[in-house]
């Protein structure tokens, strides 16, 4: 049977890193996804951490290594491996026309839509928080009927953490989609797929012109585009000749469709075999290594054999980690074993938002340094299957704020470690 | 100083109905309730209308009491209850023996128990067991807990009379034996003030022994928690009850698109002991899915549980021992005049335990005006040209449920807004189709002070998603009109969020986790709803 | 959980992937979308007889499928409420034509020069103004009958005789309209030691049925179907189509729409194939013929939604890029907005062209003068919107194997 070199489970942030960079070192890789991966959830921003332990902000990663505990992936990966991975990423985003910025040494704050601040790592430039300290007046856009952002609400809040002394002013840009009345609703994406087209940046322009002064902060719903580009971003900033921000919000998140069409065509690009629909129910494991993984298909099974592969298929959201109980935790395809809280009995705190970590958000696969699976003697699994992103035991994603991060990190070791063949050591 | 002739302690199905009963008759009442309504017993049992079937066999007063009931509340509550009916279902764990008991004590209270066949019983609904030995259908019914306080709260208020939410009673006074007054705190600012009145009427359920103490009395009320599952789907149109000596977790109930299966009982200290266990939610499933084999494939959407409160002269009886019948205590005879307590009971009856205590509140008063709750409905019918009117406006599958929620004076209050601002037909909580002006019109309400509120009024985020879009969208639209004064959003999307995930906590697997991975990746990941911010001031 | 059949709608946790990824969406705001017209309507539908107003948006092109990470079957779930429309409402003059191409096209066939006929009338038709009245898109060519049916040219085609069978199932657009397609395709076959049969009792597969609301029809085409397709499979045979959209009725949404109503149809799927999917099989086991001739060209390939939606990849540009001077890329582009009889409707004209103008323009701007594409309506909608001959991919292998 044809073997290809590398397969990736998986079609999120994790499963794109993971193909690419593997591309990128002159592997035939082939990628199963199943659904689009959580991109228009977890938005397009790469969250590196931000609380390790508590709600109390930390330093950026390179300063807070300390505060990781031996259990999160990043303590597995190093500091250097984090690093690495990063560089990666602002690269191939630069090689993408569609620059990232930002670094393991400082956090970037930037607005959310309830009004909070939220500090990530690399961000586009469409997200900037730092006009928000700097620039006396701040414009909020509204767009008539969009349900899915209410400037006042951000305003309310934004106004207790910036003070009293700016102006804040909120506009409202009508983007005339009647044909919206008795049918769908309005949601950002409608908007910012608005901007994407000419008429629409030019009509919101035009508009906006009428209703801000230069040289001010304008905040708007994450709206300026749906591609991989800062076309809306530049033109309006521009034309308007103030700073703009983008804030975080509900999902559909735009900026995460440009982020995952940013890696979509950057794998197209280095000849990254894409499989849509294609659920993996299951592993054919011959001594310790895995020759094939199974895809349910639509009516039938089909095979796909490789010498590698990378698990890269998330967490309770896509079903890469089953939950039938309490504590009862299934990884589907290889059966990994599973590693829960340690320290922690219970599966769940009281508290939604509680003062530590969840414990069933840290469960999930234990890996070493490589990045391959571990039972809990410590022993490695399987030696040529690779473990990445949100599957990966020992941090809370929604707690730390390091969701993207560890996804990107672990993808791009794991795409080191196929290439060098790395073989496990304690 | 605030005054009222009388003053009804608890805003449960008792208090809403006596405040009900005595406004209709003219008498000068104040309901107060010390969070929302229902916040107590009312709103966490499983919503079944009982025929009597139920009790026929123990406890044959109470099952004729219920099918009398029962008649009235369809009669007069076609807006809350959905005439379901129900089946009885004997399984081969049941005892054949009882089946015959049961057929006996149903006829003898005339309730109308007719005996089907199985199969179509399987038919009439596919998911039921086909271990079914005996299935008989009885006139169950489903109703609805907000809606009907909220409903008998209108009728109520056609006739004068008044509710305060979030107003706690701290002390009743009194002078010479007397009741003068009550002095109450507001929840939200904390301040203490008095309210003069003639007559209280504690009907605060579990909490009866603490509004007696206000009183410097006792009444032994044992709060007895009951834990109930709901499912995110209508898995039985009709009430399922199991054909045996009543036990726990014997009944599914149908409600709108959701279906719950309950009940335990356990003794507890407090009634606010209200968190549910996934030790208790294991317990039901287990006996739950006798009766629906396939019943852990459907998705659990959330577990409550409320304290029945039961009622014992002894303060030691405990659990399924203590009465589940009521009592009228009229205090007088512990040397106060003016102060009358309700215990016990059971939903189905309040009507009835609601009649008999205004029958002694207004021999006290000398007022001998006769009781029409019985007669006259809650709400009227929605006129067919409103109706009519609303499916112009309102999304599709979203007018009966609304129209039934709002009323027909809401209702049109509602249509107006969308046709003034078709905007406004933009749907809060897609999962429930709750439209922006129903909303506004729930949020403008004086009784609406949070999003919980809201909430209760209209059924946003109790759907599929639990709130993880409708928190935002609700918060935002309420802060954008600020429909509700001086609110810190941010905490109250976290209380709104808390609320919905305290249910969800004791049944985090399946779907539901999944749910939940959402809801933190949302409000936690991307919004940092509570994480630490820099302080830009400093 | 994903072998809950059981009441899958109770799966979705409302994560809004479907709506990023429907092309009706993206084109009108007067489609409520998937999530809201899918799983969360089907909550509410006890509530009240009613219908929703903007159903008849879905094309059932299955994007929202693919994006789905829970299973839930939105796009399925659309054509049941849809059916169930159709239970108390009756179908227009032009659903009824628009349902049943098969039906349609035994009428034209069985007449002689009827295919002429019918033709030419649809070409005068157009600017009379009487396709328009109809109900049918005038702005479009209607699909031209052949003047010769591939069942009826397959009878005169000498296969070499083998043990390897495979059956064919052609479906309406390769019998009545581009039956060259399916004589291509025996060929290939053949190329590789597989004699060809066809079953002349397969009925139309019911793809435009069931998108038109005739639940109840397709059901019969189904058993019907099933029935035959069970009797090859018993005899080892497995059954090829090269038609997108045939398969994927075939290998699941029968299994969707009619679970538990029709015996034999898990087991049948298993043998059912898209006909490049088996190819790639045979490559994959070292059992393809790869003597494949030059063929110099540029090509740009355009894979159909219902093909996506499969789970198989692209398996026609995987067999083309074995072929010796074949330069293709693939589009990537998303739905081409035809979406089988919806583009052909007129009050859907317009919003399919919206949908696909992202393919016509990268199209135009690559400057190939051929797009392959495994869809037959596909096919219909490229050429038209942008200029460019279209080829079913299985051509460009027959075209190389004779080299």
């Amino acid at each position: 049977m044809k073997k290809t070199d590398m397969i990736v489970i998986g079609g999120g942030v994790s499963g794109m890193i993971s193909a690419i960079a593997a591309a990128k070192r002159g592997k035939k890789v082939t990628l199963l996804r199943y659904g689009l991966g959580a991109f228009e959830i977890g938005g397009g921003l790469i969250d590196i951490m931000a609380y390790p332990q508590d709600r109390k902000v930390c330093s950026a990663i390179k300063y807070s290594m300390d505060k990781i505990g031996e259990e999160h992936p990043y303590h597995k990966l190093g500091l250097s491996a984090v690093e690495e991975a990063i560089k990666f990423f602002l690269e191939l985003s630069k090689e993408e026309n569609f620059a990232y910025e930002g670094s393991t040494e400082k956090l970037h704050w930037v607005p959310t839509a309830v009004g909070t601040m939220k500090p990530t790592g690399l961000y586009t430039k469409t997200f900037n928080g730092q006009i928000l300290k700097d620039l006396d007046t701040i414009y909020l856009v509204d767009f008539k009927g969009l349900k899915d952002y209410y400037a006042k609400l951000t305003e309310k809040n934004l106004r207790k953490i910036f003070g009293e002394d700016k102006v804040y002013k909120v506009v409202t840009v009508d983007p005339h989609m009647e044909d919206a009345v008795g049918g769908r609703d309005i949601m950002i994406m409608d908007i910012a797929r608005w901007l994407d087209t000419a008429e629409g940046l030019a009509e919101c322009s035009k508009q906006l012109k009428q209703l801000v002064k230069a040289n001010a902060a304008i905040v708007f719903p994450q709206v300026l585009g749906t591609k991989p580009d800062y076309t809306v971003y530049e033109t309006l900033k521009a034309q308007l000749q103030c700073e703009l921000t983008e804030t975080l919000s509900i999902p559909p998140s735009a900026a995460g469709m440009r982020l995952s069409e940013m890696l979509h065509n950057c794998a197209r690009k280095y000849g990254v075999k894409i499989i849509e629909n294609a659920k993996v129910i299951d592993s054919i494991i011959k001594e310790g290594v895995c020759e094939a993984v199974v895809v349910s298909g639509v009516g039938k099974e089909h095979t796909y054999y490789a010498e590698q592969f990378v698990l890269a298929t998330g967490g309770f959201y896509g079903s890469g980690l089953e939950v039938l109980g309490v504590k009862k935790i299934k990884e589907p395809i290889f059966d990994l074993p599973i590693t829960l809280a340690t320290n922690m009995d219970k599966w769940e705190n009281l508290e939604f938002f509680s003062e530590k970590k969840q414990p069933f958000a840290m469960a999930g696969i234990q890996v070493d340094h490589t990045m391959r699976p571990m039972n809990h003697n410590g022993d490695q699994v399987l030696n040529n299957v690779f473990v990445v992103g949100r599957n990966l035991s020992g941090y809370d994603f929604c707690f730390e704020k390091s969701g993207n991060g560890v996804a990107l990190a672990s993808a791009y070791q794991a795409a080191a470690s196929s290439v060098l063949g790395v073989e496990q050591n304690g | 100083m605030e005054k009222a002739t009388v003053v009804i302690i608890g805003g449960g199905a008792t208090g809403v109905g006596i405040l009900r009963d005595l406004a209709m008759r003219g008498v000068d009442a104040l309901l107060l309730e010390m969070r929302d309504l229902v916040h107590g017993t009312s709103s966490r049992y499983h919503g079944l209308l009982h025929s009597g079937a139920r009790y026929a066999v123990k406890d044959s007063d109470a099952g004729r009491e219920c099918i009398e009931e029962n008649m009235i509340l369809r009669k007069i509550g076609r807006h809350c209850v959905e005439a379901t009916e129900g089946f009885f279902v004997r399984l081969p764990e049941d005892d054949p023996a009882y089946e015959q008991e049961w057929v006996e004590a149903c006829k003898a209270i005339n309730l109308p128990a007719i005996q089907i066949d199985p199969a179509e019983a399987w038919h009439l609904e596919p998911n039921l067991t086909h271990r079914a030995q005996s299935v008989y259908r009885v006139p169950d019914a489903a109703i609805d807990g907000f809606r009907m306080a909220w409903q008998n709260v209108d009728s109520a208020k056609k006739y004068g009379g008044r509710v305060k939410t979030y107003t706690e009673v701290v002390k009743i006074n009194s002078v010479n034996g007397q009741v003068i007054s009550v002095t109450v705190r507001d929840f939200f600012t904390k301040q203490e003030y008095d309210i003069e009145c003639e007559f209280v009427v504690n009907a605060a359920g579990p909490w009866a022994g603490k509004v007696a103490g206000c009183a410097d009395l006792m009444v032994n009320v044992q709060p007895d928690r009951g834990t109930l599952i709901a499912f995110n789907h209508r898995l039985t149109n009709r009430v399922i009850n199991r054909l045996h000596k009543s036990s726990d977790g014997d009944i599914f109930v149908p409600h709108g698109s959701i279906t719950i299966l309950g009940t335990t009982s356990a003794a507890v200290q407090s009634p606010e002991d209200t968190q549910p266990l996934t030790s208790e939610v294991e317990y039901l499933l287990r006996i739950g899915e006798l009766t629906f084999e396939n019943l852990r494939n459907f998705r659990i959407l959330r577990a409550f549980c409320g304290a029945r409160p039961l009622y014992s002269a002894d303060p030691n009886a405990k659990g399924r021992g203590a009465s589940r019948g009521f009592i009228v205590l009229d205090h007088e005879y512990d040397g106060l005049k003016g102060f009358v307590s309700i215990c016990g009971g059971k939903f189905t009856t309040y009507r009835m335990m609601a009649e008999q205590l205004t029958d002694l509140v207004c021999k006290k008063l000398h007022n001998d005006k006769p009781c029409c709750t019985a007669i006259e409905p809650l709400v009227e019918d929605i006129s067919p040209q409103v109706l009519a009117k609303a499916r112009q406006y309102f999304p599709n599958f979203g007018v009966n449920l609304a129209a039934s929620r709002l009323g027909e004076d809401r209702l049109k209050e509602v249509i107006d807004r969308i046709a003034e601002n078709p905007v406004k037909s933009e749907l809060v909580c897609e999962c429930e189709n709750v439209t922006m002006a129903e909303v506004e019109v729930a949020a403008e309400a004086p009784t609406s002070y949070t999003l919980g509120d809201i909430r209760r009024k209209t059924r946003m985020g109790m759907g599929t998603c639990q709130g993880a879009f409708c928190t935002f969208r609700g918060m935002g639209m309420v802060a954008q009109s600020e429909l509700i004064k001086d609110q810190d959003t941010l905490q109250e999307m976290k209380d709104f969020l808390q609320a919905r995930y305290k249910g969800i906590s004791p049944v985090l697997w399946g779907s539901t986790i999944r749910e939940v991975e959402l809801m933190r990746g949302i409000y936690d990941g991307v919004l940092n709803l509570d994480g630490e911010i820099f302080d830009e001031k400093n | 959980m994903a072998d809950q059949k059981i009441n899958l709608p109770d799966c979705c946790i409302a994560c809004t992937a479907c709506i990023t990824a429907c092309p009706v969406t993206a084109a009108t705001q007067k489609f409520r979308g998937p999530k809201l017209v899918g799983p969360a309507q089907s909550r509410l539908h006890f509530a009240e007889n009613d219908t929703e107003a903007s159903l008849d948006y879905c094309s059932n092109c299955k994007n929202c499928e693919i994006a789905c990470p829970s299973g839930v079957p939105i796009s399925t779930l659309n054509m049941l409420a849809r059916a169930k429309y159709y239970e108390t409402h009756s179908h227009s003059q032009r659903d009824e034509m628009m349902g049943h191409p098969e039906k349609m096209a035994k009428l034209i066939t069985k007449l002689p020069f009827g295919a002429f006929f019918a033709n030419t009338g649809m070409e005068i038709g157009r600017p009379m103004g009487i396709i328009k009245a109809m109900g049918m898109a005038d702005q479009r060519p209607l699909p031209k009958y052949a003047s010769e049916t591939f069942l009826s040219m397959f009878k005169n085609k000498k296969q070499p005789a083998s043990d390897k069978k495979i059956v064919f199932f052609p479906g309406c657009v390769i019998n009545y309209n581009e039956p060259q397609i399916g004589l291509d395709f025996v060929d290939v076959m053949n190329k590789n030691g597989y004699q060809v049969l066809v079953d002349e009792d397969f009925v139309c597969c019911g793809s435009p049925l069931i998108t038109t609301g005739y639940l109840a029809e397709a059901k019969e085409n189904a058993k019907k179907n099933t029935s035959l397709i069970k009797k090859w499979v018993d005899k080892g045979y497995p059954v090829l189509t090269v038609c997108t959209s045939c398969s994927l009725m075939l290998k699941q949404e029968y299994q969707e729409l009619f679970e538990d109503e029709i015996p034999h149809m898990e087991k049948n799927a298993k043998h059912i194939f898209d006909a490049a999917e088996f190819l790639e099989f045979l490559y994959e086991k070292g059992e393809l013929n790869e003597n494949f001739g030059e063929v110099k060209h540029k090509f740009m390939y355009h894979a159909p939604c219902h093909l996506r939606a499969q789970g198989i990849g692209l398996p026609a540009l995987e067999l083309l890029s074995l072929v010796p001077g074949v330069e293709v890329t693939d589009a990537g582009a998303g739905c081409c907005g035809i979406s089988g009889n919806y583009g052909y409707k007129a009050e859907n004209y317009d919003r399919s062209m919206k949908i696909g103008k992202t393919l016509f323009d990268i199209i135009k701007s690559s400057k190939v003068d051929a797009v392959l594409t495994d869809c037959g309506t596909c096919r219909a909608q490229i050429a038209h919107g942008s200029n460019t001959e279209t080829m079913h991919p299985i051509s460009i292998l027959a075209k190389s194997y004779k080299k």
